[in-house]
Formats: structure tokens, sequence, C-alpha cells
């Protein structure tokens, strides 16, 4: 209840002229207060009504629990203050302080826009399976963050360009080529010797004919080393493998490893495709073969790297588009005894059952198959082609085997395959780039590719 | 305390039913005496009670802390449901509450208050309902200007002038008034 005194001041300061019967106002309030009848609850139908109040009000609590709940709890307020004060002062100090004892581990994974397309789930599963394997792999201490820095153009994420390959710690591929890299990587980075080979072993890596696989976690992926194999001979027989089936596809990526190797960029050489950067250049169309759709160029000559051999140069070009087309060289094995094609691992070329290819009209390949042949060099090969069920045949012969002879073509191929191989410090490399350089140099210069050139220029600087 | 009543009013908004039995615990006396002193009857305030806070609770969402406090707004709940109740009764749309029955011997009251109020009501039935109530909420139960004006729906300024006017004129029938209460002792003792 208000107290006396107050009210009537207040009374008075409202209207002046209740001061002048001060006692008057003084009983009239008195009474009104004194007469405040005294109110009795009946405890029993408060704690009742409560009861039934509170019954009612958590019903309608569940339904109607709002986001404003948790900001209007005392508790909930202090502990998202907690969270947010975690955050505007615990990353900054993290970052500080470098709790995280090494650098991020980068991972470029190169080419999967070539790979068909995959279920949503597939396609993050992959970069998942490479970062699981890229530490394992490489050798780095499982503390190391690894980062994909971008896997692949088609998976329609806003990824930033590839690095070269000197940015990112580690390429992976999954055509070919990065796995050498990546090797190289896990070499260095285990402390490996140059001389050991290793080995990168793991099933569920990507690959292109095996994307399904890949999806999965990578199982206990291992690095193994063993000593260095030694090579009997880089040749193939021919009386063990007398038919080569040529890959009627090519990639695009070895003239750029040869520039940047030729920059002394930090660099893995044996990411260097011999192949793709003979097929770097187009070279002059050849006779149509038969009534068949391709044209081919042939020439031969004394390989520029080994006078004991010959180097046989091929360019197969496509008249029209065709699907399933094969092309497979069958030698003659009275005339040539062994053979490799320059920039394959040649026992994969020589199933029967090749794979044929989907090519269109105009594309071409070149190869450069080096030879050994018998005194009597008359029907080097039959060459033939095979698609819609349909096959052409014909011999190559080459007779004359002077290199002063040979086009400019078969020059140009042999020498910057030569410059590739001994860059990329191959098993089979004849350790003379000047040979290669001069080769090129002594070409004719209207002729002469202006990048060859100024891949001329960076080995000379 | 307001303030207090009003963030407990916005926790069980928001789905805390507990907040809502903390208002109940702050408020129930409040509420219920402010119906008995317009009923004047036990039963009937209790049950006017209990449809106040039954609508308060069903009502939450129609609550605007920025339109007005808490305890204003079930105030105001309080109020219109004993004004229903004697609608109700009565089919009277005249009446308030009690204090507008001019002879409420009909009325179910409690005993002890009946012959009171009788008395009572000579000295306040000549004011208005309103200037009544400010009296009653000002005086016995001690609110402010402001929290009366939510109430009664008039201003701040308006509810002061109402209140001094009607303690002047209560002043000049003070003779009545003692005169009525010297009797009521005159028979108790």
């Amino acid at each position: 209840m208000i107290d006396k005194q107050k009210l009537i001041d207040e009374l008075i300061r409202l209207d002046p002229s209740l001061a002048d019967n001060k006692r008057r106002l003084d009983e009239t309030i008195s009474l009104i207060i004194e007469s405040k009848p005294e109110v009795r609850v009946d405890k029993d139908f408060r704690e009742n009504l409560k009861r039934e109040l509170m019954l009612k009000a958590k019903e309608k609590s569940v339904k109607r629990r709002s986001v404003l709940y948790w900001f209007l709890d005392k508790k909930i307020r202090v502990a998202l203050g907690l969270v947010c004060l975690a955050f505007l002062i615990g990353i900054p100090a993290i970052r500080f302080l470098r709790v995280a004892p090494y650098e991020t581990f980068s991972v470029a994974v190169d080419r999967m826009e070539a790979l068909p397309e995959t279920e949503e789930q597939e396609r993050y599963a992959i970069p998942e399976a490479l970062k699981q394997a890229a530490p394992k792999i490489a050798g780095i201490p499982a503390e190391k963050p690894v980062d994909i820095v971008r896997y692949d153009k088609a998976m329609e994420i806003d990824a930033p360009p590839l690095p070269a390959p000197s940015v990112a710690d580690m390429v992976m591929d999954t055509d070919t080529g990065a796995h050498l890299y990546f090797e190289e990587r896990a070499r260095s980075l285990s402390g490996i010797p140059q001389e050991e080979a290793v080995k990168m072993e793991s099933k569920d890596l990507p690959r292109r004919s095996r994307i399904s696989e890949s999806a999965k976690p990578v199982s206990e992926p291992k690095l193994t080393v063993y000593p260095p194999k030694p090579i009997d001979s880089v040749f193939l027989d021919t009386l063990r493998f007398p038919v080569l089936n040529l890959p009627l596809s090519k990639g695009y990526t070895g003239w750029d490893d040869l520039m940047s190797a030729a920059l002394e960029k930090p660099h893995v050489p044996r990411l260097i495709a011999v192949d793709e950067v003979i097929n770097r250049f187009d070279y002059k169309q050849g006779e149509r073969f038969g009534d068949s759709p391709f044209a081919v160029a042939s020439e031969g000559a004394v390989c520029l790297w080994n006078p004991e051999t010959k180097l046989i140069f091929l360019n197969i070009t496509a008249l029209e588009d065709l699907r399933g087309a094969r092309a497979v060289v069958e030698f003659d094995r009275d005339t040539v005894s062994r053979y490799r094609l320059i920039g394959f691992i040649a026992p994969t070329h020589h199933r029967e059952t090749a794979i044929g290819y989907n090519i269109k009209a105009g594309e071409s390949f070149a190869f450069l198959i080096e030879i050994e042949t018998t005194e009597d060099t008359d029907g080097i090969f039959n060459l033939s082609f095979r698609w819609d069920n349909k096959d052409y045949i014909a011999t190559v012969n080459i007779r004359d085997f002077a290199f002063d002879t040979v086009s400019n073509d078969y020059k140009l191929a042999a020498a910057i395959a030569m410059v590739a191989m001994e860059i990329r410090n191959g098993e089979y490399r004849s350790k003379n780039l000047k040979l290669a350089i001069d080769t090129l140099k002594g070409m004719d210069k209207d002729y002469l590719p202006a990048e060859v050139d100024k891949l001329i220029g960076l080995i000379e600087w | 305390m307001s303030e207090h009543i009003d963030r407990l009013a916005l926790k069980f908004k928001a789905g805390d039913a507990e907040a809502f039995g903390e208002i109940y615990d702050l408020l129930f006396d409040k509420i219920y005496r402010f119906i008995y002193f317009k009923t004047y009857h036990k039963e009937t305030a209790e049950d006017i009670t209990s449809r106040t806070f039954l609508k308060a609770l069903g009502g939450i969402n129609g609550f605007n802390p920025n339109k007005a406090r808490f305890t204003t707004w079930i105030y105001r709940i309080a109020r219109n449901a004993v004004i229903d109740y004697y609608r109700t009764r009565k089919k009277n749309s005249d009446i308030d509450d009690i204090w507008d029955i001019k002879d409420p011997s009909d009325m179910v009251l409690d005993l002890e208050t009946k012959e009171y109020i009788a008395k009572l009501h000579t000295a306040l039935n000549t004011l208005s309902p309103d200037v009544r109530e400010i009296i009653i909420l000002r005086i016995w139960e001690g609110m402010s200007y402001r929290e009366i004006a939510g109430i009664v729906g008039k201003s701040e300024a308006g509810c002061k002038m109402a209140f001094s006017r009607a303690v002047k004129e209560l002043r000049g029938k003070i003779a009545i008034v003692v005169a009525v209460l010297t009797v009521l002792v005159s028979r108790i003792g």
C-alpha cells in the first residue's frame, strides 16, 4: 500500500487548493486506506491453478519454441557470447601462434575432365580419397594438412586454376605422367636416392578406366621402394612381340613440361611425355593408304641417337570421322629383329585385342619406331588399319635410310624426341643433347616452328 | 520489476514454459486482489482470476512489449474479464463491476463484506466507475499513474487530474463517510 504522506503531498502538488484544508484531506485519504478490505487468497486454489496453467503452458511451448527462445535464455546467451568471443580471439591467435606444425601440403590433380561423368557422391569422394592417399604415399607426417588445390574443371566447382607443377607439392593425374611426378616427389620427400626406383601402390587411386573404384576411400596405399631393375634391353623382340598396336590418341601437356624443364623450374623431368612432344607439331599429310580412309607418311633413316639402329617415322591422318579405328604394325621378323615405340613402354601395346579409338577427320598421329634390322631391309612391316569390321593392309617398304635425304618433318620429330629424352633423363637417352640441338639448328629456318626455336634458346641459355 | 516481467513474458512467448510460472508467482496476488475489489466474492474472484491467466496464456502472441507492459496487458485482461462476467450474468451492458449494481443483495457476496459494501457505496458510489477504479488502483494497490493509465485506457495526465478531483470531491463528502464508519464501528463494537 502507498505511503499516506507521499500521497497527500502528491495531491497538493496536483491541486494546491487541497492544501487549504489539509486535515480534511488527511482524513479522506486515511479513510480510503483503512477501508481497504483484507484479501485472503486460498493457497490450494493458487497452487491448483498454477499446476493447470503450467500444463497448458508446457503444451504450448513445445509447439511454439522459436529461435528467440535460445537468445532469451541467459545461459544460452552467455554460451553464444563465449563462442563468438572464441572465434574473434581464438582464430587469429591460432594463426598467430601457428599451432599447426606444418604448412599445407598441396596436391594438384590434373586432367580429370577426361573422366566420364560420375554421380555427385563419387565426384566428391575422389578428392577425399586423394587427400587420404597423398600424405601416405609421399611419406609426409599424417598431421600435415593436405589441400587439393584443383581437381577437375568438369566438377563444376569454382576451383582456382591449376598451378604449375612447381607450385603444388604434388601433382596427381588420372591419365598418364603425373604419377611419375608423384613418385618423384615421394622419393625426394622420403629421402630415397635417385638410383632407387619408387612405385606408388594403391588400388583405389583414380584411373581413367576405374573411376568407380577410385570413388572408394583409399585403402592403405603404400610406397614401395625397390632396387633399380637392370634393363636388359629397351627393345622388344619381334619373335615374342610381332604386333604393335599404335595408340591413336595423344596428350597435350608434354611440350609444356619440356619447356618448364628447359626453364630449370623445379620440375620432375620424368613427367615429360616424349610421344606428346612429338605430336606437338603438324606434319605433312601422306598419301591415302589404299582405299582406306587414312593417309600415311612413312620415312626411315639411321637413328639420330644410335647409329646401330634405324628410326621409322609414321604420320597417320584420318581422312574422315572414324569410330573404333585401329592401326596395327606387324613386323617382318626376317627384316626386323627388335623394335621400340618411342615414348611408350612397349608391352602395353602388344595385345591382339587392342582397343579402337574414335577419331575425327583431319586428326593426325605421329609415331617414331626405333628398329634393329637385318641387312636385308625389304618389307619393313605390314601396316594394317581396321574399323567398322574392315581391314586395310599394306606393306611399308623403306629402302633408303640416309638421314640427309629425309624430310624436315622426320628430322624435327627425331630431333625433338631426342631433346625430350635427354631432358627427361630417361633410361634410353644417348646423353648427347648437343647433337639433338645441332640437328634442330641445322634445319631450314623457315620450316622450324618458332616454339622449337624458343626451346633451343632456353636450352643454350 | 515490470521490465523483469516483460522479459519473462518474452521468454514464454519464445517457448519457455517455466517463465510463465514465474510470471504467475509475481502477479497472482495482485490480479486476484484487483478482481476481488471488483467482485467482493471469493469464488467469483477465483473464477475470473483463472480466466484471466488462461486468456493471458492463450493470447501471449498478442502481447507486444512495444505497446504496453505485460503487467498493464494482463490487468486489462482482468478488467475485461470482470466486465464480461457481470454483463453476461446481469444482461446489462452498463455494469462493469459490483460497484455498479444498485442493489447488490441479489448478488453472491461474502457475508462479512455485505454490510461493509453497502456502507462504502454511500461514499464511493457517487464517483464514476473509471474514477473509482483510479482511486482503488492508486491508493489500495499503490500503482503508478502510468500503470493506471495503461489499465483504464486514459492518459497519465488525465488519470492524475481525475484522481485529484475525485479526492477533492470525496473530501467534501467526508462527513457522510465518517458518519457511516462511526455507525459501522458502533455496530461491531
